[in-house]
């Protein structure tokens, strides 16, 4: 699992948005917002982490439920793959 | 028509144009013939995609104005500003920019400041003014262009605040975080289709967020509306 190329994450006035560069641009144009968990689980899957990786490294930052955690992610991973940012 | 430079927020433009009239619309902007930092050009394919998304009648060389202005607007990230929509005026030396979707009412506000403050209130640019981004924080320019109105002054102020206007039945301004009112506010911004440039506006967008306060007047076209939101901008 990787994020595709030409696709990078910004913090703008607070929000985080996912943008398109480069060739990437040329086939999408605009922003995805992304709230801060899935921010957070975008620079982990950018660090070659799988979900379970994520998990790990998500579990101590955030006092959550070990379930609740694993959906997110699961949702997070599986809406980036649905809006073309994830291959493999 | 050969080419003339303007200067327009603190840089030096090259124009490219096949019409008179372009000159007409930036004669308060031209300067002599100079080292341009930004070449303005359209070329014919440019213009007649233009043409073909409006309905409206309108010469070539208004789509030409339009190519012109978005040539320029693609590179102003890249000397740290960027074209915003909205009607930026002055007062005391600080600026205030309007912005709102078109047609929701920013000509009308800014008509009403003019009309009830208009011994202390002059126009920057009515539509498209330029906003420089630089350590002193961030300031607003004008530009020839400036929508139907035509409104515009070759000049600059440093910003006071930023306002969204919504129309309203009652008259009531407050301070916003802009982080809450993110889409409505990227809207209003020149995001460019040149990556670097579109990097480049989106740091920008965050320092003119941290820079200056921002407003939300809800309003209709009464005097209490311009006192509305002059009280609360101007006299802070």
């Amino acid at each position: 699992m990787k994020i595709k190329d030409g696709f990078v994450l910004r913090e703008v006035m607070g929000n985080y948005v996912v943008v398109a560069v480069g060739e990437a641009s040329k086939s999408f144009r605009g922003m995805i917002k992304l709230n801060a968990t899935a921010a957070d689980i975008w620079s982990c899957i950018l660090q070659g982490m799988d979900e379970d990786g994520i998990y790990d490294a998500l579990f101590d930052k955030y006092e959550v439920d070990g379930d609740v955690l694993r959906a997110d992610i699961k949702s997070t991973v599986e809406t980036l793959r649905a809006n073309g940012l994830l291959e493999g | 028509m050969g080419a003339f430079y303007i200067r327009i927020a603190d840089l030096n433009v090259r124009m490219e144009s096949r019409y008179e009239r372009t000159l007409h619309y930036c004669s308060d902007y031209i300067v002599q013939p100079t080292d341009a930092d930004i070449v303005a050009v359209a070329s014919k394919e440019e213009i007649d995609a233009e043409a073909k998304l409006h309905d409206e009648l309108h010469g070539s060389e208004y789509f030409e104005s339009i190519c012109l202005y978005r040539a320029i607007a693609e590179r102003l990230p890249l000397f740290d500003r960027f074209v915003f929509h909205g009607a930026a005026v002055a007062v005391n030396g600080k600026g205030y920019i309007f912005t709102a979707p078109s047609g929701t009412g920013k000509s009308t506000h800014v008509g009403l400041w003019i009309k009830h403050f208009g011994d202390i209130v002059s126009v920057i640019n009515g539509d498209k003014p330029i906003i420089k981004i630089d350590d002193s924080g961030a300031s607003v320019y004008s530009s020839p262009w400036a929508g139907k109105e035509g409104w515009k002054t070759n000049s600059f102020a440093d910003i006071g605040g930023i306002c969204l206007i919504r129309r309203g039945k009652e008259n009531r301004i407050k301070k916003i975080s802009p982080s809450e009112y993110f889409d409505e506010l990227m809207h209003q911004v020149y995001i460019p289709k040149n990556s670097e440039a579109m990097l480049k506006t989106l740091e920008l967008v965050d320092a003119l967020a941290k820079a200056v306060p921002f407003y939300l007047l809800e309003c209709d076209i009464s005097e209490e509306a311009a006192r509305t939101s002059f009280e609360a901008m101007v006299k802070e």
